[in-house]
């Protein structure tokens, strides 16, 4: 399945956040989107999802072919798409093994073996080294910065999507914990053969990752792409000369 | 006997002046019923021929669907008691006419429910558990177009537990009535939970009215869960009167077709160290309109007690209505005594949130509102009657229907139950983590 973006512009409020964007993501490829504060990656990715408040303008994304723009969320999430949030919502008093239950139904259109998927959750549970657990907590409720992180990952692990967007899997992780998650997505995402779109702001987890295809976001466009080695000249010389460079050319 | 009579007196009180009833904001917040309707339409000797049939059919498919059976099964004229009758009774109400109950005094808009409700109970059903006893029992009453008028009095004996489960539901092919009284009676050291589940039918107006007095050291929860009938009134006041008595109120209001609720409840710290805790949440769609009246009255006496009034409620669309009014009235300065209320639309960001892992907006919304409710439904001790309302609430929501015993999935749905109920004061910031 490859999800392609054309020309994507969209809107919120009135004001235009992503300006022409182009990107195709085909199963197996591993993409990452770097770039400053405020240049439109998490409008891109929340976009993708369809996300209400934001208006697609101009531009198409496509998924097999067809066109998303139209289609709920739910919808996008069948066709095998899967948005890791930034900062996932907090809610109290919705379970996380209810949700995953109903989420996994949801998108296999079957009931649940339930000793199987209570296996599973446990195991990437320990996987992902969550230490007070999942079960018998609410949805994020009270999660940590990194416990949140990781229970995106775990959903990631458990949903099985086709194509997922994770948006900064990083921030609020300590040292130990990037290792971890970088671990844990790589291994989801080679053994279900994921097409994988990693939007940070930071190299580190990338230490652990192997990206084929790298783009720089700025004012929400793509300005430069490259290979890894692109990631390292960003560390070396900051986002501030890529993107005037990109402007000069 | 006697205790009936004396309740007789007592229940006047039910329809006591409370200052805050003649405030403007509570005028203009009521839902009245219109009494002179079912006025018309009853009269005390009236007897619906089929009314048997109708009671077992609804009790049979609540068996089915819960296999629940009830120890007693009672209707407007007829009445059955299947076990527990060692602790439960139905006996002769006294010969009250509308003439006699108008003679007396009544203070308040309420007092011509109180009057009606009274006119028309033939029978009182009596439940009494002796000192030391624990004892579960089950009740239906059904409403077949004659009006269900019920006075429901418990005494639990000193140390007794009792766990009383009310199903209240109609089967009407005109508009109808249900009303109930209760008196319940806590004596020192006695703990009982009261889960009273209205689901009457379209037809049928709801009127509630709940006394209760708690002993020294007696805990006393009931769960209210309003689910059916098109207009509900309720009063409810329960007094923790004993020496660290504690009552725990849970309301949960689920609003759909129009329907309307109008609950009054007010918790009671009468003595020191007692403990009322109010939490009212209400889901409402489909033009459905809710207004929640809690107070906390703290007494004079009621030294180093806890008060907490807390309503929350959650729309799940445009055309729904809720108005929340907590009040106080604190007389002694040695408590701690808050009330909080919130009331939203459903969060776009929680539903964006589900819907982007695969659910549809229903069953988004289901779980949403199965969350909101989770606290509510963790408070209620008996398994069975959590599952039967977390079925009701997933079936109001999926088909937006009451009433009829609908072919609930009970097996298929979960519910959290992770919510901490022993800490009342969980929700309000700043009283977490008090010690009782």
């Amino acid at each position: 399945m490859d999800l392609e973006i054309k020309d994507l512009h969209v809107s919120t409020g009135g004001k235009e956040i992503v300006k022409g964007v182009d990107l195709m993501i085909k199963e197996g490829e591993f993409h990452v989107i770097m770039g400053p504060n405020g240049s439109g990656k998490t409008t891109l990715a929340k976009a993708v999802m369809g996300y209400p408040s934001l208006k697609v303008t101009k531009g198409d994304i496509n998924v097999g072919g067809k066109s998303i723009k139209e289609m709920k969320a739910n919808e996008r999430a069948k066709l095998g798409l899967f948005l890791q949030f930034q900062n996932p919502t907090e809610i109290e008093g919705v379970g996380f093994v209810n949700f995953m239950r109903s989420a996994k139904e949801s998108l296999t259109e079957s009931t649940t073996d339930i000793k199987q998927f209570m296996g599973e959750i446990r195991s990437y549970t320990e996987k992902l080294a969550i230490t007070n657990g999942i079960i018998g907590r609410s949805l994020n409720h009270g999660f940590s910065g990194g416990e949140k992180k990781k229970a995106e990952i775990l959903q990631m692990a458990v949903l099985k999507p086709k194509i997922a967007i994770l948006d900064e899997p990083d921030s609020g992780l300590d040292i130990d914990a990037v290792k971890v998650v970088a671990q844990n997505i790589n291994e989801v995402a080679k053994t279900n053969k994921m097409g994988l779109l990693v939007i940070t702001h930071y190299s580190r987890i990338l230490n652990y990752m192997e990206p084929e295809f790298v783009h720089v976001m700025a004012d929400g466009k793509i300005v430069a792409e490259g290979g890894k080695e692109l990631i390292t000249k960003l560390e070396k010389e900051g986002y501030e000369s890529i993107i005037s460079g990109s402007k000069n050319k | 006997m006697q205790y009936y009579k004396s309740f007789n007196t007592e229940a006047m009180e039910l329809s006591r002046l409370l200052p805050e009833e003649e405030s403007e904001l509570y005028k203009r917040h009521f839902i009245p019923i219109p009494l002179e309707d079912f006025a018309k339409r009853f009269s005390l000797n009236e007897k619906d021929r089929n009314e048997q049939t109708a009671i077992a059919a609804v009790a049979d498919a609540i068996h089915q669907n819960f296999n629940l059976s009830f120890d007693l099964v009672f209707g407007s004229a007829d009445h059955r008691i299947n076990g527990q009758d060692e602790f439960i009774k139905v006996i002769d109400s006294e010969k009250l006419t509308e003439e006699n109950i108008r003679g007396k005094a009544y203070t308040n808009k309420d007092g011509k429910l109180v009057s009606f409700i009274h006119a028309y109970s033939k029978k009182v059903v009596y439940v009494q558990i002796p000192e030391g006893k624990s004892v579960d029992i089950n009740v239906l009453f059904v409403n077949n177009d004659a009006p269900l008028c019920t006075q429901v009095l418990i005494k639990v004996g000193k140390g007794a537990k009792l766990n009383l489960f009310e199903w209240h539901a109609s089967k009407t092919k005109a508009k109808s009535m249900s009303g109930v009284l209760h008196e319940i009676v806590l004596d020192q050291y006695a703990k009982a939970e009261v889960d009273m589940l209205h689901n009457e039918d379209e037809n049928t107006y709801v009127v509630g009215f709940s006394k209760g007095k708690i002993g020294d050291n007696g805990e006393l929860r009931i769960n209210y869960i309003y689910n059916g009938g098109i207009n509900t009134r309720s009063k409810n006041e329960i007094d923790s009167s004993g020496h660290a008595a504690r009552s725990t109120i849970n309301e949960i209001v689920i609003g759909s077709a129009g329907q309307k609720f109008d609950l009054n409840t007010v918790i009671a710290n009468v003595d020191a160290d007692t403990v009322s805790d109010l939490e009212s949440r209400a889901a409402l769609m489909d033009k459905s309109v809710c207004i929640l009246k809690g107070f906390a009255d703290v007494g004079e006496n009621a030294k180093r007690s806890l008060s907490f009034v807390n309503e929350r409620g959650i729309l799940l669309d445009k055309t729904a209505y809720m108005s929340s009014i907590p009040g106080m009235s604190i007389k002694n300065s040695d408590v701690k005594a808050t009330h909080s209320s919130a009331t939203a639309p459903i969060d776009t960001d929680s539903l964006f949130y589900l819907m982007s892992r695969g659910s549809d907006e229903t069953s988004a919304k289901k779980l949403l509102v199965s969350g909101f409710f989770s606290g509510n439904i963790a408070k209620i001790d008996s398994p069975v009657v959590k599952s039967i309302v977390a079925s009701l609430i997933h079936e109001k929501i999926n088909n937006r229907t009451f009433g009829t015993v609908p072919k609930l999935n009970t097996v298929g749905v979960w519910f959290d139950t992770s919510a901490d109920a022993s800490d009342i004061f969980q929700g309000h910031y700043k009283y977490r983590n008090v010690k009782q």
